[in-house]
């Protein structure tokens, strides 16, 4: 799998504090942030391949990142994560272009997967695009 | 008196049979439920899974719910019987929320717990560090000196002593508007506090005990306050008195007691984000009287990519002086492998000696070079101190700060232990994906995680567990099987593969009490794995690597993922020692006692053996036949079995609607009693003619069922997915308790056997038949004399169907070889008959 750049958000410290050695064994390249506005500052920052945000959030929710990630860049894929997976949160996050969901507490390895499945399509996306 | 009358007036009328046995299914629902959120836990504990702190308020509530409702149940089923247990679960509730919250909950305790009677639930009572070196004590075998720690239930009672409180809260809220000194009034207070006479006769006693243990005593008092060491701790926060002599333990006391409102401790408090209002518990422990004494650190803090050292700084006598940075050290580098080499040593610069004095106290000596031609530590006593080190590291799982001392006999004493903190994330290797690429994989995927983590070590493959005792200290041991007689040997291994195993097994819940990681099931691929060859484990990734893979091992300690150390996680950890540990084991001791209960885990198991008692006594002195759905089981075996159906245990067609009429087994519907029943009739376990040939052996025979009076108390109650079966078979009493279905996390197996009329010799050696047989099926399997408890859980549906098999047919054997016991080689003879199918025994002819 190639070096990714990965943008990983939570509010529960907890769970940015797994993700980031588990992925950055990987070799990925892994930020963590803990609030939403950090995260849009990041993002604003640099293009990320892929972002992993929580969907429920004080302040500015998982849903404005999905938002804003996507409208910074339709390359990237974002990946939601929940506690409280509810149909209706998922089938927004698709619609507003969610790549996949995850829900809380998850194994490592279904992210790691959802991550190479994420890989995978960003691969046949770049070689569409030539 | 009061309490009989109080009984007596809550009794109500005993609740109608339907609804009676309806709050009976139910009890045995929320019982299923809770061992499944116990053992939900239990995995995520294993680091396969990300949780946050929202997953464990809902486990923590869902439990004491569902513990609410078993309680209730039981006490409307057995008439308010065991209505004390409201009370206790409320307590038990309020602790584990108070845990949640991060305000310890302080219960009601001993004044002292002696060092080897702590572990780390119980936190709460002796605060961190005596938490953790009771861990390394009775965990992991290290020695520490003797002591004990005066508990934070002790602090409370001088505060109330003292009418301290207000004093506290007033000092607090004068120092939360920033003045400084604020608290000096309750330091005064607390240095000059009476103690309780109990506190001073419990303090006395445990010093009893300790100088019995011989020679002048002398103890070090130190701060394990609560929340101290946790963390980022800036240690020496509080404070410590060395060299206390007996009569001044009180004042030493005190003085600890006061230094947690220093203005230090309350800045410190605040900046860490503990609550202002501090508990301390205080540990007494006795002086070694040090030849020498030092610091180990197992990772050289500033250069942490140079993983094959370990740094010891050692000085002769009392090492206080040189821990607080008041005195240079002589210095040993030392690699980490074993055996450990010295790699370099550089003498003290200094030449003075801190010793204790007789009248109590230290002093500082100067040495005159009387030790110049000696070093401080052997190279053997070098060994064992890395050994030791390495293991609290392996077990910590993270890079080590260690306190230790050595006498003038040789003997070593770890003294603390915290986590080294490693300020170097630019150390992390930076290309560890590629790195990896140049390690020959042995197993890839070959297994199943029972425990994350990374290790390394020389492989040794065990073909006999009399060989545990002989296993060197860092081995990556190779089992066929996950057997738990390898706890003996876990505190001493680096990591542990089997051939066959399961993840949810016994073992492995060890594996993860012991955090040693364990990948179990690999089958025959373990054959690729050489005695004494070099291996790293990466249970993290369930990969096996050729030779030492010095990346991984760095990542591991120095990498940001120490979760075991996150709040969540310790949080987590602290709950399931508080929450899931089983105190009452057997039913049948005078301790199985609701007032005994500790733990969530014992209410539920005292509900539902009471709740199961009621049930079976209900129909023993009810005379059965009389009952509504108490039925006859019609078959071949002379067994007089009553039946009640709870819910979709018998076919309603077959069974017919007459509700007194007999049943055939063709009617039963329940999956584990449709599995035991098959078990019991297998051809030749219950062979209706006399077995053998000689007389006691008939009589034994025809003594097993023909007993008009076991008639009655044999007895199922059955659901679609459920079997309490009890019988009672002249020589012994069985009972199997298990639920069935085919989501395997709710499966589960509880067997208990009880030998009966005869001497205990044999009743203790047919009880180690059983074990021996039950051992080899694959159950977790305790015997106490003649009492053997077995236990299988989160199965799937097939495989927990087997074992019922095999416990039907057991019992049945068991039956036939009752008074067959004449020496142990011959019950031996009986268990390979048994795993061989070879149910039909002939004494004689085995002689």
């Amino acid at each position: 799998m190639a070096k990714l750049s990965i943008l990983v958000l939570d509010d529960e410290a907890i769970v940015g504090k797994r993700i980031r050695p588990a992925l950055g064994k990987l070799g990925h390249e892994v930020d963590v942030v803990a609030s939403g506005s950090e995260a849009i500052q990041r993002i604003e920052g640099r293009v990320y391949d892929i972002v992993v945000s929580d969907i429920r959030m004080e302040g500015v929710d998982g849903m404005e990142v999905l938002r804003r990630a996507r409208a910074r860049s339709a390359r990237t894929l974002v990946i939601m994560i929940t506690g409280f997976a509810t149909v209706d949160a998922a089938r927004e996050a698709l619609t507003l272009g969610a790549f996949d969901f995850i829900a809380k507490p998850f194994k490592l390895d279904d992210l790691r997967a959802t991550i190479a499945r994420a890989a995978r399509k960003l691969a046949e996306t770049d070689a569409a695009r030539g | 008196m009061t309490l009989f009358r109080w009984l007596r007036f809550g009794k109500r009328e005993p609740l109608p049979f339907k609804l009676l046995f309806a709050r009976f299914r139910q009890l045995l629902d929320n019982n299923t439920e809770v061992l499944e959120l116990f053992a939900d836990a239990a995995e995520k504990q294993g680091g396969e899974y990300v949780f946050d702190r929202t997953y464990v308020t809902g486990w923590v509530t869902r439990i004491f719910d569902l513990v609410g409702k078993i309680v209730y149940d039981l006490n409307s089923i057995a008439n308010q019987k065991y209505a004390s247990l409201y009370a206790l679960v409320d307590r038990l509730r309020a602790e584990a929320h108070g845990d949640l919250a991060g305000q310890p909950v302080v219960p009601q305790a001993d004044f002292c717990i002696g060092f080897h009677q702590i572990d780390e639930s119980q936190v709460n009572l002796v605060g961190s560090k005596s938490a953790h070196l009771g861990e390394i004590a009775s965990r992991l075998q290290i020695p520490i000196p003797p002591g004990f720690t005066i508990t934070t239930y002790a602090y409370l009672r001088v505060l109330a002593e003292n009418k301290l409180d207000k004093v506290i809260d007033r000092g607090i809220e004068l120092f939360a508007a920033g003045q400084r000194s604020a608290c000096e009034e309750v330091c005064r207070r607390l240095r000059e506090a009476r103690l309780p006479s109990d506190l001073c006769r419990a303090i006395k006693r445990a010093f009893g005990q300790m100088e019995r243990q011989g020679k002048p005593l002398y103890l070090a008092v130190r701060s394990s306050a609560f929340g101290e060491d946790d963390d980022l701790s800036l240690a020496g926060q509080y404070c410590t008195v060395l060299q206390v002599k007996p009569e001044d333990v009180f004042d030493a006391y005190r003085e600890v007691l006061a230094s947690l409102y220093s203005n230090d401790a309350l800045t410190y408090r605040r900046a860490v984000g503990l609550p202002l209002r501090g508990l301390m518990a205080v540990a007494c422990m006795r002086m070694v009287p040090a030849e020498a004494s030092g610091v180990l650190y197992t990772l050289d803090p500033n250069r942490p990519e140079g993983v094959g050292k370990m740094l010891v700084g050692a000085t002769w006598g009392l090492g206080s002086r040189a821990v607080a940075g008041e005195q240079s050290m002589a210095f040993f580098e030392i690699s980490r492998e074993s055996p450990h080499q010295i790699l370099s040593y550089r003498p003290s610069p200094s030449a003075e000696v801190v010793v204790g004095r007789e009248a109590g106290g230290i002093r500082t000596l100067t040495s005159e070079g009387a030790q110049a031609d000696r070093r401080e530590l052997s190279p053997e006593q070098i060994q064992r101190l890395c050994e030791y080190a390495l293991r609290i590291e392996h077990y910590s799982r993270q890079a080590q700060d260690i306190e230790w001392a050595r006498d003038p006999e040789g003997s070593l004493y770890i003294l603390q232990a915290r986590g080294l903190q490693v300020r170097q994330p630019a150390a992390l290797p930076t290309n560890l994906a590629a790195q990896l690429g140049h390690y020959p994989l042995l197993l890839d995927h070959c297994g199943l995680v029972a425990c994350r983590g990374i290790a390394h070590g020389r492989v040794c493959r065990l073909r006999d567990e009399r060989e545990l005792a002989d296993l060197p200290s860092g081995a990556v041991l190779v089992t066929r099987r996950a057997s738990p007689h390898l706890a003996s040997a876990m505190p001493r291994v680096a990591a542990i593969i089997t051939e066959v195993g399961s993840p949810t097994g016994h073992m492995a819940a060890l594996a993860r009490e012991f955090r040693i990681p364990t990948i179990v099931d690999c089958g025959a691929a373990v054959a690729r794995l050489r005695p004494g060859q070099e291996v790293t484990v990466d249970a993290d990734e369930n990969l096996v690597y050729e030779g030492r893979v010095d990346a991984l091992l760095q990542y591991q300690l120095v990498a940001e993922n120490g979760f075991e150390d996150s709040a969540e996680y310790r949080v987590l950890r602290r709950l399931l020692r508080r929450i899931t540990p089983l105190g009452l084991i057997d039913p049948q001791s005078d301790a199985f006692r609701a007032e005994r209960c500790r733990t969530a885990h014992d209410v539920i198991r005292f509900a539902h053996e009471k709740a199961v008692e009621e049930i079976i006594n209900l129909n023993v002195t009810s005379g059965v036949v009389g009952i509504e759905g108490a039925r006859l089981l019609d078959s071949e075996l002379p067994l007089g079995l009553r039946i009640i159906d709870i819910g979709g245990g018998l076919d309603p067609v077959l069974a017919g609607v007459s509700p007194n009429a007999p049943v055939t087994p063709q009617a039963l519907r329940s999956l584990p009693m449709c599995a035991l029943w098959q078990g019991l009739t297998t051809p030749g376990v219950w062979s209706t003619r006399p077995v053998g040939v000689g007389f006691r052996t008939f009589m034994a025979s025809a003594m097993s069922w023909h007993s008009s009076e076991s008639a009655g108390r044999n007895l199922a109650v059955l659901s679609d997915a459920y079997v309490n079966l009890s019988l009672n078979l002249g020589y012994h009493y069985t009972m199997v308790d298990a639920y069935v279905a085919d989501a395997r996390s709710a499966n589960q197996i509880y067997f208990r056997f009880v030998g009966g009329a005869s001497d205990l010799e044999r009743r203790v050696r047919r009880a180690t038949m059983v074990r021996e047989i039950l051992d080899r099926l694959d159950f977790a399997v305790r015997q106490s004399r003649d009492l053997v408890i077995a236990n299988a859980r989160r199965l799937p549906r097939e495989q927990t169907e087997d074992r019922l098999r095999a416990l039907g047919r057991l019992i049945g054997f068991t039956r036939q070889v009752d008074a067959l016991m004449d020496s142990e080689d011959l019950a031996m003879r009986y268990v390979e008959a048994f795993l061989r199918g070879e149910y039909t025994v002939d004494p004689d002819k085995g002689d």
